[in-house]
Order: C-alpha cells, then sequence, then structure tokens
C-alpha cells in the first residue's frame, strides 16, 4: 500500500505453528489509526475480556502506526497490546528503537500472536521468510545474552525484541525489551510472551514504506521537524539534559514522592539523584531511536564503588522510583538498579515502587528481617539493589516482590499500603500537590500511568501553557484533550516526546499527507476519543475496579512543601471528567456515546 | 534570601554556581536586575522576557516552590526568608 500502511498482518497461531499473512482491516485502520489504537481494536474484536491474562486464549499484538519508519520525527514507536496479568484491563506498552520501523521494512503492519507454543520458540522474519524457530537454547537468558545470541544466529542486521527468565516466570511487571534497551514495559506484557513460550521475535527488512501524498508529506515532516527544533525543550533541552532533569523542579514544586508517597519533597538530596547531577558525573553520551532528533537517551557509567557499573538511562521515572521512592540518593545504586531491570527486562516504575512499599511494610513490622533476608529500611542504597537483583532473578523475598506492590501488599494485609491505581504503580508524581496528574491517574484505562495523559506538562512545566497545579479547575476538560491526543499520537508511530514542541496540527499534518486523507484535525482527534472509549468498553466488561487513588492520596495530608496540607480532590474532578467525556456519573459509558463515535 | 540555579543556569555563563545567599530584594524583577548586573547579558535574556517586563519564556521561576505566574509574576514580592528556584524550560517524563 502506498499510505503509510504496508498493508499486511501477520498472524501467527503458537499452538498450531501455523503463520498465516493476511490484509490489513483497512477500515480498523482507518478508525483506529495504528499501533496502539489499530492493536487495541484487532483485540477488542478478538478477545473476550473476562479471560485469564496468561491463558492461551490472552493475544499478544505487536502493532505498528502509519508513520512508523517514515520520514516524520521520533516515528520509531510500536506498541504491545494484550489484557495485562497485573492491572486485569487492556494494556498498550509503547516502545521506541528499531525494531518497530524494521517490521514495516520487512513487510508487515503487526503480528497477532495467538494460542501458547509446546516449547520455547522465537519467531524469524527476513522479508517474506517468516519460521518459527526452536529457542530451548535461549530459555532462560537474560535480554542481553538473548539479544546478542539471536545477533549471532540471524545475523547482526537483525533487530530482536525478547524477553528474559523475568518474563518466562511470569513477574507480572515484566516488558518487552527490544534493541536491548528499548522497552514495552509497562503492564507485564513480557510476562504474557513467556507464559505463551514465545522467546523472542527477530526481524530484518529490505524494504521501504510509501505515504500517499510524498511531497506534501515530506513539506509537512520538515516544517515539524523545523519547529522541534526552535522549541527550548524539544530542540536542546531534552537532548542535552535528558528526562532525569525533572527531578528538581518536580521536586521544587513538593511533587517528588518521598519514601513510598509518604512525603512529597527529597528537601536538598534531590539534586543528588537529579539530571544535572547525571550529566555531570555519568554520562557518556546520548542516543536516539528511530528518526529521532531529540535524543534523550542516555548511555551512563557508575564508573567506581560498590554499584561500579555501565548502561542505559535511567529515565526520570525509574530516577525516582529507585531513588526518592526509596528514600535513596546515590546515584550509582538508582543506575545500578535501572541497568537490572533493562538486563532482565522489568519495568522500572513497578519494581522500584513495589520496593518502596515492601520497606515501608518492613519498617511497620508487617514483613521480617526473617521474610526479606536482610533489613529492608528506607535510604538504604544497598538493601534497594539487592532487592531489585532478587526479583530480577526470581530469587527468595524477590518471588513476591515480582507480583508487584499490590498483591504484596495485599498478601501481608496491607493492600492500602500499595500505591498503585487498578493494581500497577503510580509514577513520579504526587497527585496531592499536582492535582490534574492525580485525576490521569485514577482513570487511565491501564491502571496508575503518567503517559495517558502528561498532566505534569501544564501543571509543572508550563507546556503549552501554566495551569496551577493545587487547584481543580479545568483539570477535568484539559486531561481529557490530553488523553485523546495522545491515544493518536501514540497510534500514529511517533514519539509523545514530540508533543512537548508539536500539538494536534502538526500531527494531524502528517497523518494526512501520508494516509492520504483529508480529514480535519477534529475528526482526526476524534479518532484518539475513539480509541480511549474502546479501551475503556474493555476494562468495564472486563470488571476492572473503579476509577480512584489509594487512600493514602485522599486522606494523608502532605506533611511539608508548597503543598503542605493537601489531599488529592479527586472525587470534585472526577464528577467533572465523567462530565465532558460524556459518560455516566458512575464512569460507565452510555450505549449512546459509542453511537456517537461511531463504534 | 537563597537563590538556587538549575540545569543551564547553573553554568559558567550563567549563575557558574547552584546556589547564592543574598541580601533581600523587594521583587522578582529587582532580583533579575542585580543578578543580570552579576552574570551579564546572556543571563539578562534569559530571566526577562524581550520587554524586560515579564520572566522570559524559557525560564521558569519558583518562589517557594509556587510558579511567579500564580503569584504576581515578575512584580512577586520577595521576603529575606524567601527561597527562588530558576530553571530552563525543561520537560521529561
Amino acid at each position: 500500500m502506498k499510505n503509510g500502511y504496508i498493508g499486511t498482518i501477520l498472524r501467527v497461531n503458537l499452538s498450531t505453528g501455523s503463520i498465516a499473512k493476511e490484509p490489513l482491516n483497512e477500515k480498523n485502520a482507518n478508525d483506529y489509526v495504528g499501533a496502539r489504537g489499530l492493536g487495541t481494536k484487532y483485540f477488542c474484536d478478538e478477545v473476550d475480556p473476562r479471560i485469564d491474562a496468561f491463558s492461551p486464549e490472552n493475544k499478544l499484538i505487536f502493532m505498528t502506526g502509519p508513520l512508523t519508519g517514515t520520514l516524520a520525527t521520533s516515528s520509531g514507536r510500536y506498541n504491545v497490546v494484550c489484557k495485562s496479568p497485573l492491572t486485569g484491563t487492556i494494556e498498550a506498552s509503547n516502545s521506541g528503537g528499531h525494531w518497530g520501523p524494521e517490521l514495516k521494512f520487512a513487510g508487515y503492519d503487526g503480528i497477532i500472536f495467538e494460542g501458547k507454543s509446546e516449547k520455547p520458540v522465537y519467531l524469524y522474519i527476513n522479508d517474506g521468510v517468516v519460521e518459527l524457530r526452536d529457542a530451548s537454547d535461549l530459555w532462560g537468558m537474560d535480554v542481553f545474552e538473548a539479544t546478542h545470541a539471536l545477533e549471532e544466529k540471524c545475523g547482526n542486521q537483525f533487530h530482536i525484541a525478547t524477553i528474559s527468565k523475568a518474563g518466562e516466570e511470569g513477574v507480572l511487571f515484566a516488558g518487552v525489551m527490544n534493541d536491548l534497551h528499548r522497552a514495552a514495559g509497562r503492564g507485564g506484557v513480557g510476562a504474557v510472551m513467556g507464559s505463551k513460550n514465545l522467546k523472542a521475535v527477530a526481524v530484518k527488512g529490505t524494504g521501504s514504506v510509501f505515504v500517499a501524498r510524498p511531497q506534501k508529506f515530506f513539506d509537512v515532516c520538515t516544517a515539524a521537524r523545523k519547529q522541534l527544533a526552535a522549541h527550548p525543550v524539544t530542540g536542546a533541552g531534552l537532548g542535552q539534559l535528558g528526562t532525569m532533569i525533572l527531578v528538581n523542579i518536580v521536586n521544587g514544586v513538593g511533587g517528588f514522592p518521598i519514601n513510598n508517597l509518604k512525603d512529597g519533597s527529597f528537601d536538598t538530596y534531590a539534586d543528588d539523584i537529579s539530571g544535572e547531577t547525571l550529566v555531570a558525573k555519568h554520562l557518556i553520551r546520548n542516543k536516539g531511536c528511530y528518526g529521532c532528533s531529540i535524543g534523550c537517551g542516555r548511555r551512563v557509567e557508575i564508573a567506581d564503588g560498590e554499584f561500579k557499573s555501565k548502561g542505559e538511562g535511567p529515565e526520570y521515572e525509574a530516577g525516582w522510583s529507585f531513588g526518592g521512592d526509596c528514600g535513596v540518593h546515590d546515584l550509582g545504586a538508582v543506575c545500578k538498579a535501572n541497568f537490572l531491570c533493562n538486563q532482565y527486562g522489568i519495568d522500572p516504575i513497578t519494581m522500584g515502587a513495589t520496593v518502596a512499599c515492601a520497606m515501608e511494610l518492613f519498617e511497620k513490622g508487617y514483613i521480617t528481617e526473617e521474610e526479606v533476608g536482610f533489613p529492608l529500611r528506607f535510604g538504604d542504597a544497598t538493601a534497594m539493589v539487592k532487592a531489585t537483583e532478587m526479583t530480577c532473578k526470581g530469587e527468595g523475598f524477590g518471588k513476591i516482590m515480582g507480583l508487584g506492590s499490590y498483591r504484596m501488599a495485599e498478601k501481608y494485609g496491607h493492600p492500602e499500603l500499595s500505591m498503585s491505581v487498578k493494581k500497577q504503580e503510580m509514577p513520579a508524581y504526587d497527585g496531592r500537590a499536582i492535582q490534574g496528574i492525580g485525576l490521569e491517574y485514577a482513570t487511565s484505562n491501564r491502571g496508575g500511568c503518567h503517559v495517558r495523559g502528561y498532566m505534569i506538562s501544564p501543571e509543572v512545566l508550563g507546556i503549552p501553557s501554566a495551569m496551577d497545579p493545587l487547584v481543580t479547575e479545568g483539570k477535568a476538560a484539559t486531561l481529557k484533550v490530553f488523553q485523546d491526543l495522545t491515544a493518536l499520537c501514540d497510534s500514529t508511530g511517533i514519539c509523545l516526546f514530540t508533543t512537548f514542541g508539536q500539538g494536534l496540527p502538526e500531527i494531524a499534518a502528517m497523518y494526512r499527507e501520508a494516509v492520504g486523507s483529508d480529514e480535519s484535525d477534529e475528526d482526526i482527534l476524534l479518532k484518539g476519543e475513539r480509541i480511549w472509549n474502546l479501551e475503556k468498553k474493555f476494562n468495564q466488561v472486563a470488571g476492572v475496579e473503579k476509577d480512584t487513588l489509594p487512600p493514602r492520596l485522599l486522606r494523608e495530608t502532605l506533611p511539608e512543601g508548597p503543598a503542605k496540607g493537601k489531599v488529592s480532590e479527586l472525587e470534585t474532578m472526577l464528577k467533572e471528567y465523567y462530565e465532558v467525556r460524556g459518560w455516566n456519573a458512575d464512569g460507565t459509558v452510555p450505549e449512546t456515546k459509542y453511537q456517537e463515535l461511531g463504534m | 534570601m537563597i537563590v538556587k540555579f538549575f540545569a543551564y543556569y547553573r553554568d559558567n555563563d550563567f549563575a557558574g554556581c547552584k546556589e547564592i545567599s543574598m541580601q533581600p530584594v523587594k521583587t522578582l524583577k529587582e532580583l533579575g536586575e542585580v543578578l543580570s548586573e552579576r552574570y551579564g547579558e546572556k543571563f539578562r535574556n534569559e530571566y526577562f522576557d524581550a520587554t524586560g517586563t515579564a520572566v522570559g519564556e524559557r525560564t521558569i521561576i519558583l518562589v517557594n516552590g509556587r510558579r511567579v505566574e500564580f503569584l504576581n509574576g515578575i512584580n512577586t514580592e520577595l521576603k529575606d526568608e524567601d527561597t527562588v528556584q530558576i530553571f530552563p524550560v525543561v520537560a521529561g517524563g
């Protein structure tokens, strides 16, 4: 096809070993764009939401978007879609790197994995040659070992997406790692992959992606690229300073959660684990994904000491989870824990937040040193890294932490100490100090998540314009637009980080020229709203719990800082949110809404 | 009064340090004038907008953790015990 899409989906039945190439459903592609949206549409049409996430009936869909692998800036994204074993919600976990574009160059928009293989396998894709191959010798390998072994077997031009032992053994927040360090990290998509005995997908392609109106597409992409280059964040800031630069400013507004969200400010310790310190002491070089002009990735080295190591990251969220959330201000330890997550393919947000929860359980006496194997107190960098490593390797108490903080805390009788929404841990911003992000956590269709509607942009960073983080007015309407636009952006196959410097007009323009559409910006944004409602519909049938926040955010006031005395005013915002979404007052979606969206 | 600098505001061609303690000034505008006198035109061009009457578009200033847009902007009054934090526009996530 010559409209951004390749026009072919691979359907792989792991139970029977059959591999079929089928035409892309063009109507669904038009209605749900690609990647997150289109993957979710395929999934919802084919899978009963009430299934067990680890049953063979769960499907695992790798899907690119119409802009993936094109001239559009930062167009290296793809999504992994399945029912999440962590949350029970629909999951679309987003990753960058080069794997997504390579799949399109090989001739496929996406892959639908069905069933379960009897023995470990990997999928080999070399343009038109697609084969399931034995992966018995790869089983048990970590991400780096498996990637290098597959490059050895297949050739070093292949791009590898793989899981590690954590995914094989069902760690509920194991991700799929591609190109060594890029992650479809959240929601346990790697554990679903492991449950199917699917170790990896190795892909090499020599084809191209064609767009509908090449000259116009070139023009709008060039204009967008110039706009991103001129913006202080996407032009220089994010590349030079990395995402960890957020530590000091989020701490500054009192929204940097400390010690399992007991506090909202790390005082002077924040600078120890800041982006400034990372750049000054440990950064080797920047790294970008496919077609990216931003280059926010970090190659980092801890040159000496207890945590001597080398790897990529951490991003801001991981810097927080292993740092502030665990009361740790040793940047070497934070980096080491993050490197372990990359090596073993697990989500560092949930990992760090689970260690923080375990620390509170330990300090309150709900778990003992005998159970853990060592004292696990806030601020103990060595213990934090050790707990992370045990989880990565499935050793001892690490097996319990591998369930995530909610199930762990519930096991010890205190689920209220899990800082999670729908059993997924909230990231690095306190919903009491930054009210709108609390609403985002509560309403996210995949549980606690910041990148479904990044309210930190207006509430802390002032992008596109500043909103007061302490008030609730206007947050619901703004969040709806952010969530719909994010669903659209994720579904095109470009990186969400570009939205710091560009918005709907630029994204819609690239989409139009790629697919050959004359739809208005509003019509294109409506696709984002349709995707949001589709995800919500799945969750409703699946029986996912209601939209809320942990009791700590609703009842315990922040003890100090600029937001001292605040709790989340969720109830007020939620009422308004359901109204602006056109939903019922109890948060359910009326049938008329689906009809209005043409679903 | 404590003034803290972040990201490239710490570079030698800006403040060249993380933090200073200084004699109290009356407003954020006066603080900008004092600091620009000390650190030069490059600092001034980031701290102020082109008119010199508002905070620069590439700068975020917090006074005791509150963005000055929600106080009184460049005319926010300062007290001796205040902490002012000066950032370039940053992002991440």
